[in-house]
């Protein structure tokens, strides 16, 4: 029994559109053709949707998660600092993507020996000259496809984060001083609860590679020029020289931006949102200090500002940056 | 005049620097060579010029300890005669004291700033994945080792404990082994692609099946198979 591509296709098309997660996970891979095409079936379903899977729906969808990436990613790209790191959100993704990759092995397996076994091709190389024109392999194909994709978004998100890691790395050397020395002066019991902000705004990879890159390039700095200059023009994070040698993110930088309101959609329960009728309106005020003017940040309409008015929004979900 | 070499440091900077990025925008645009990586060339480490330049750093550092000794010796002088400093000479010996430090922070701004980029430079090379096939591997112990006659002997050191820092935290990480940190940053279209074989390597085992790569032999994989073999060079994408 075979299936017309159409078919599948069309099944696709209708799934990548909507909104809501199947609840209905992957029937286990059964030995019989038609199974394995249900259940390939099935998980691009999942892989369509959420763009990753999990075997059982959870309370946070995969496709809420999915969008939640994106936007990260899109924000991490745009803004000239370092974002906060999605601890929750991409412990996650890591697992999702694991389960995704097994069940992708264990369907291709199943359909590799079926197709052996059912003599499609007599030798065990085939697939060598033109796979994706085989009509059942189209599902598992589109997942691959998927997960591909979602590695991508991914391993793009956190090069960027990286390279932003190693540009503003004495930067934020110095955020993490200043946090150490406040907390030597305070000596409260309660200090141990503190986490520093390093902690919250890197993960332990990228605070790992953010210690030992830096102490890689200040030793490469050291024997190669700093060791020749007389002790007082040792430092390296001179600030109150002729020029700083600090490099801070460009708060000023323009960006553009999508206001979309709290991440909850209750507009009225949202204390900065102002509300105005006539005409009827939800909109977050902000001040540009160099001129005095106010701005009215309405929802859903796009806007250029520069980075530093918007950043305690951008925070708190409330715009995106595009 | 003092400056002079360190200005000439920096030129040198700028321009490795737009040669590079002008290679990147030619790859971009030229879509049949693009591979993934964009070959990242380092010139040769200007050992002349910098050593030059730290010559100078030790003759203003002379001048300044030579400034200072002066300076004691008036202001001890002014004692005994019990006279009031000279408003002229001071000035003269401030402006000296002043051009001098200016230089000397000048010197060591662009020394740091030719090394930074060089070091960056690296950094790209290491992400690209480049090294591996550009380097003659010279077996150290323990780890892989990768010789650049480039690079001055700080920055190959660099280089190595750089990689070493990559390899141990992409094994450490769950995360980022499995997204594949260091693999292509082109967004994914296919899954499968043409590729063609440039060197011999042999018989490779996929999920599809066993292929026998030999030179200029071609092939329809996926992707994510030959990913590492495209970065090594040992198969192109057509």
């Amino acid at each position: 029994m075979s299936l017309d591509i159409d078919d599948i296709l069309a099944e696709l098309d209708r799934d990548t559109t909507a909104v809501e997660m199947s609840s209905e996970g992957p029937k286990q891979p059964g030995n019989d053709s038609m199974d394995i095409l249900n259940s390939s079936l099935d998980g691009t379903k999942t892989v369509a949707n959420g763009r990753s899977t999990s075997l059982k729906p959870k309370i946070i969808s995969p496709v809420e998660d999915f969008n939640k990436l994106v936007t990260l990613w899109k924000n991490e790209r745009c803004s000239p600092e370092l974002l906060p790191y999605p601890h929750q959100l991409m412990r996650r993704m890591l697992i999702r993507i694991e389960e995704q990759m097994e069940h992708l092995e264990i369907l291709s397996m199943n359909f590799f020996e079926e197709s052996t076994n059912g003599g499609s091709s007599a030798n065990g190389k085939r697939n060598s000259n033109a796979p994706a024109n085989n009509n059942k392999m189209l599902p598992l194909l589109c997942m691959e496809a998927e997960l591909e994709r979602v590695k991508f978004v991914i391993r793009s998100y956190i090069r960027c984060r990286l390279s932003k890691v190693d540009k503003y790395s004495i930067y934020l050397r110095q955020i993490n001083e200043q946090f150490l020395t406040e907390e030597l002066e305070e000596d409260d019991m309660d200090n141990e609860n503190r986490i520093s902000p390093l902690e919250t705004l890197m993960s332990s990879e990228e605070i790992q590679y953010h210690q030992r890159h830096f102490s890689l390039l200040l030793n490469l700095l050291n024997e190669s020029v700093l060791k020749y200059m007389s002790d007082d023009l040792q430092a390296i994070n001179d600030t109150e020289g002729s020029v700083n040698m600090v490099d801070e993110p460009d708060w000023n930088k323009f960006v553009f931006v999508k206001v979309i309101g709290p991440p909850t959609g209750e507009n009225d329960f949202d204390p900065l949102l102002i509300h105005k009728l006539d005409p009827e309106r939800y909109y977050y005020s902000i001040t540009i200090p160099e001129t005095n003017e106010d701005i009215e940040l309405i929802i859903g309409s796009i806007y250029i500002v520069r980075y530093n008015l918007i950043k305690d929004l951008l925070k708190d979900d409330k715009i995106e940056l595009i | 005049m003092y400056g002079d070499l360190g200005n000439k440091l920096i030129i040198e900077a700028k321009r490795t620097e737009q040669l590079t990025q002008r290679h990147i925008a030619a790859s971009l645009n030229n879509e049949v060579n693009h591979n993934g990586s964009n070959n990242v060339t380092i010139p040769m480490y200007n050992d002349e010029l910098v050593n030059n330049i730290l010559k100078e750093v030790r003759q203003l550092k002379q001048n300044a300890d030579y400034f200072k000794q002066v300076k004691q010796e008036q202001e001890e002088q002014q004692l005994l005669d019990g006279v009031g400093a000279n408003p002229r000479n001071d000035k003269i010996r401030h402006c000296q004291n002043f051009v001098n430090l200016i230089c000397l922070e000048r010197n060591k701004r662009c020394l740091m700033a030719y090394q930074r980029m060089r070091s960056d430079m690296i950094d790209k090379l290491i992400w690209n994945g480049d090294i591996e096939n550009n380097s003659s591997a010279g077996t150290g112990t323990g780890s892989k080792r990768y010789e650049y006659n480039e690079l001055s002997h700080n920055e190959q050191e660099y280089m190595n404990q750089y990689k070493n820092l990559l390899d141990d935290l992409n094994s450490e990480s769950e995360l980022w082994s499995s997204v594949e940190i260091m693999g292509n940053m082109n967004p994914p279209s296919d899954i499968f692609i043409d590729i063609r074989v440039l060197k011999d390597i042999g018989e490779i085992q996929t999920e599809y099946g066993t292929f026998n790569l030999v030179k200029d032999s071609q092939f329809y994989v996926r992707q994510s198979d030959v990913e590492r073999l495209i970065q090594q060079g040992y198969v192109q994408k057509i």
